[in-house]
């Protein structure tokens, strides 16, 4: 296909060619322009009372106003936390809801009926169906009422075995200290629900079905969602505005405020929300008694000498 | 650090992400353009905690370079099945497989109709 790599070639040079002038006339007029911090005083803060009560007259910008303000507004302990999860925890909220909708979006193109692989039955026509599938016996020699299970590596098993409790620690840790180091409850929810992958490389899909229930993880997403809005609530009841911080407890040495309460549970509803996230996408797979016995790799191979692959939509070296 | 050495690494990653970005469209297989995708979200995420911002650093990472790249390879993954699937089925529906066919149909419990 000369002229299909002929017109790419040709795309290729084309758009290579915009971004490189887009970008080196950018830079130029961003060189001649104005600096960002001017030292002059800039009033987007006026969005609050007054802005004569800001000492702002040496500041560099709008972060410098919310750094020097954050004290005296906020009494948070990280200037980005309390950016985060009380000057906009509007903005916190409507993140959360972007992943209730991704996965009620999910659900309702992959829910499984029942907890059946339905690999086992092929074709329509009665008579003509495949012979159930011969697997390796799970541990090797016990089988449960009839079901046998496709055994994964040992190597696998042992380093998921040691490594979950590790995984659920690191990415818990990361939410809980969102106040004095990097992270939050966005990325530590991230890092925790990892361990679905372990356990789905280590044992299966029928592992993660007896380890996990996603019905149960989605109403726990949903309870850590109220949770949060009737924390920020808590400020509109007592006459101050939507997501208000309230220091409760403020020893010596322990702090807690009610912007860490919502960083808590966005990270619960977070690790939650993106467990029963892959668990429906691994379960839509449905690989775990698939092909590869002998008798159903040799089939499939004489099907696809046979089958015209052009007709299909994919071809398999392309994937 | 010095003047020149944060210019000469912030041009390298910039210059990374867009090479990247650029094979991730050009690329000839998906699953090239799965891992360049990972690789462009991956300088973002470096740029972001070079810029003093390592919370949108981390998260950069996690979501778009393990996340993303994971139900995509999933999805790409089904895609094969899928089409194995279609494959067979045309291959025992046609006159070529009569060895292969039994008589023997799947049985049927009665646990198969609950939901």
């Amino acid at each position: 296909m000369n002229r299909k790599t002929r017109i790419r070639k040709i795309e290729l040079f084309v758009s290579l060619a915009v971004i490189l002038i887009i970008g080196v006339v950018g830079a130029a007029r961003m060189a001649g322009s104005a600096p960002t911090y001017d030292g002059s005083r800039t009033d987007v803060v006026g969005l609050y009372e007054n802005p004569a009560n800001y000492d702002t007259a040496d500041a560099d910008g709008v972060s410098d106003i919310i750094v020097k303000e954050n004290n005296q507004y906020t009494a948070a302990l990280n200037t980005v936390y309390s950016v985060t999860f009380n000057f906009r925890g509007y903005d916190t909220l409507g993140e959360s809801f972007i992943l209730v909708g991704a996965i009620a979006g999910t659900m309702a193109i992959l829910r499984k009926k029942g907890n059946k692989a339905s690999a086992q039955a092929v074709g329509t026509d009665a008579g003509t169906v495949v012979k159930p599938m011969k697997v390796v016996d799970y541990r090797g020699g016990a089988k449960k009422k009839g079901k046998t299970y496709r055994q994964k590596p040992v190597i696998m098993q042992s380093c998921a075995n040691i490594l979950l409790p590790f995984t659920l620690v690191y990415g818990w840790y990361i939410v809980l200290h969102g106040a004095m180091s990097p992270g939050g409850g966005f990325q530590g929810g991230v890092i925790s629900a990892g361990i679905v992958l372990l356990v789905y490389l280590a044992f299966g899909l029928t592992g993660l079905r007896k380890t996990f229930h996603p019905g149960f993880l989605h109403s726990s997403e949903t309870i850590a969602e109220i949770f949060y809005i009737c924390v920020g609530l808590a400020g509109v009841f007592a006459g101050m505005n939507f997501c208000f911080n309230f220091v409760f407890i403020n020893n010596g040495t322990f702090r807690e405020e009610s912007a860490m309460l919502m960083n808590d549970a966005v990270g619960y509803h977070v690790c939650a929300g993106i467990c029963c996230l892959l668990i429906m996408m691994l379960e839509a797979l449905d690989i775990d008694m698939g092909a590869s016995d002998e008798e159903e790799s040799g089939i499939a191979k004489k099907a696809a000498l046979s089958v015209n692959a052009q007709e299909l939509t994919y071809r398999e070296a392309d994937i | 650090m010095s003047g020149t050495l944060v210019t000469v690494l912030n041009t390298f990653v910039i210059i990374g992400a867009v090479a990247s970005a650029i094979t991730a469209v050009h690329a000839e297989r998906l699953i090239s353009s799965v891992l360049a995708l990972a690789a462009t979200g991956s300088f973002i995420g470096l740029e972001f905690i070079m810029l003093q911002a390592p919370d949108v650093g981390i998260a950069e990472v996690s979501v778009g370079a393990i996340l993303s790249t994971i139900l995509y390879i999933i999805a790409l993954r089904k895609c094969r099945e899928v089409e194995r699937q279609m494959k067979t089925d045309e291959y025992l529906k046609s006159d070529l497989a009569d060895s292969d066919k039994t008589q023997t149909p799947v049985k049927k419990d009665a646990s198969d109709k609950k939901d």
